[in-house]
């Protein structure tokens, strides 16, 4: 039997939960390290932590270097 | 009091899901459906993403130390074709794949990239990176999944047995020992599917499951975020994988 997910009421059901305590959204955030380009962004995906946002590049993946900047402006950008 | 006690009472307090369980059901409504009459579809009480789901087994004394098996991939792949986002499906076999829990579970999370496949500083997975000098630092297993419909996890899970024989002589195993633990990732999409063994969970502090192998690592603070800045992604990744001496 097909399965179809109404994601719009899941994530009414999610923010209603984590205002009510049961989810701890923000406990913890994702960075990205890799990009087609091997670039390295970091995301913030949640407001639990206040970083500054770095952008790096890394041809075929070696250490990470690069600037940082501010996470308020650029490439810092919100998922989900 | 003794700590094991306290720490029995509050357990007690938080329902779980199921006997065996060490994932705690917070909030009823945290339950969205159930898949196949085999897995539970939920909310994770603790996303990074927003949101993030939990493919529980029904059977809540199932462990993270078993390999997916066809029902896991059912479900998964049922999951998958039931919205029209793009998701991805992950699986963290044992602890040194990056489980923090051991009732047999599935995550699955937004597709990350797609939506903006033209923009070129967009992350995206690198299977879905059309550029040969791609390249991770550690081995993995690359399955395009061609003119599969919805009816084909059985396909899939094929394939992810044949991956697993190989995972298994990647560890020292015989191929066929299904007794010894066999540390990997699973990541599932619509069009591909890559397994990744696993040497250790945690290096220096820091850790990866499935989605930090593919790029995307949690920070819970600023000092592990400084580690993984420190020491490279690539040297961590590969301290946590298994390193590909092709490469």
């Amino acid at each position: 039997m097909a399965f179809k997910l109404d994601e719009q009421a899941v994530l009414k059901d999610f923010n209603r939960l984590v205002a009510l305590g049961a989810i701890r959204y923000g406990s913890s955030e994702a960075i990205r390290l890799v990009d087609k380009d091997f670039s390295v962004m970091r995301q913030r995906v949640t407001f639990g932590i206040s970083l500054t946002s770095i952008s790096v590049r890394i041809p075929h993946m070696p250490e990470l270097v690069s600037e940082a900047y501010d996470s308020g402006r650029g490439s810092c950008s919100l998922t989900g | 009091m003794d700590a094991a006690v306290v720490a029995s009472q509050a357990d007690s307090k938080h329902e779980k899901f199921g006997p065996g369980s060490d994932i705690h059901k917070d909030h009823p409504d945290q339950v969205i459906d159930s898949i196949n009459s085999t897995h539970i579809l939920a909310l994770n009480a603790y996303p990074v993403f927003r949101p993030q789901y939990l493919l529980l087994r029904l059977d809540s004394y199932r462990s993270q130390d078993e390999p997916m098996d066809l029902q896991d991939f059912a479900a998964s792949w049922k999951f998958l074709h039931s919205t029209p986002d793009p998701h991805f499906v992950m699986y963290n076999c044992t602890k040194d794949a990056g489980c923090s829990r051991y009732h047999k579970h599935m995550q699955v999370l937004k597709r990350p990239g797609l939506a903006n496949i033209d923009n070129s500083r967009s992350f995206r997975f690198f299977p879905d990176v059309k550029d040969s000098q791609n390249r991770a630092p550690f081995m993995y297993f690359l399955h395009q999944i061609d003119h599969v419909g919805i009816e084909g996890a059985e396909t899939i899970f094929s394939k992810y047995t044949e991956l697993l024989r190989q995972c298994r002589t990647v560890h020292g195993l015989h191929e066929n020992d299904n007794k010894s633990l066999c540390p990997h990732n699973v990541v599932l999409v619509k069009e591909w599917l890559v397994m990744i063994p696993r040497r250790r969970g945690s290096y220096e502090n820091v850790s990866a499951n499935a989605a930090g192998m593919m790029g995307m690592p949690t920070i819970p603070d600023k000092s592990s975020f400084q580690v993984w800045i420190d020491k490279g992604p690539a040297h961590i990744l590969q301290q946590l994988g298994v390193p590909d001496y092709d490469t």
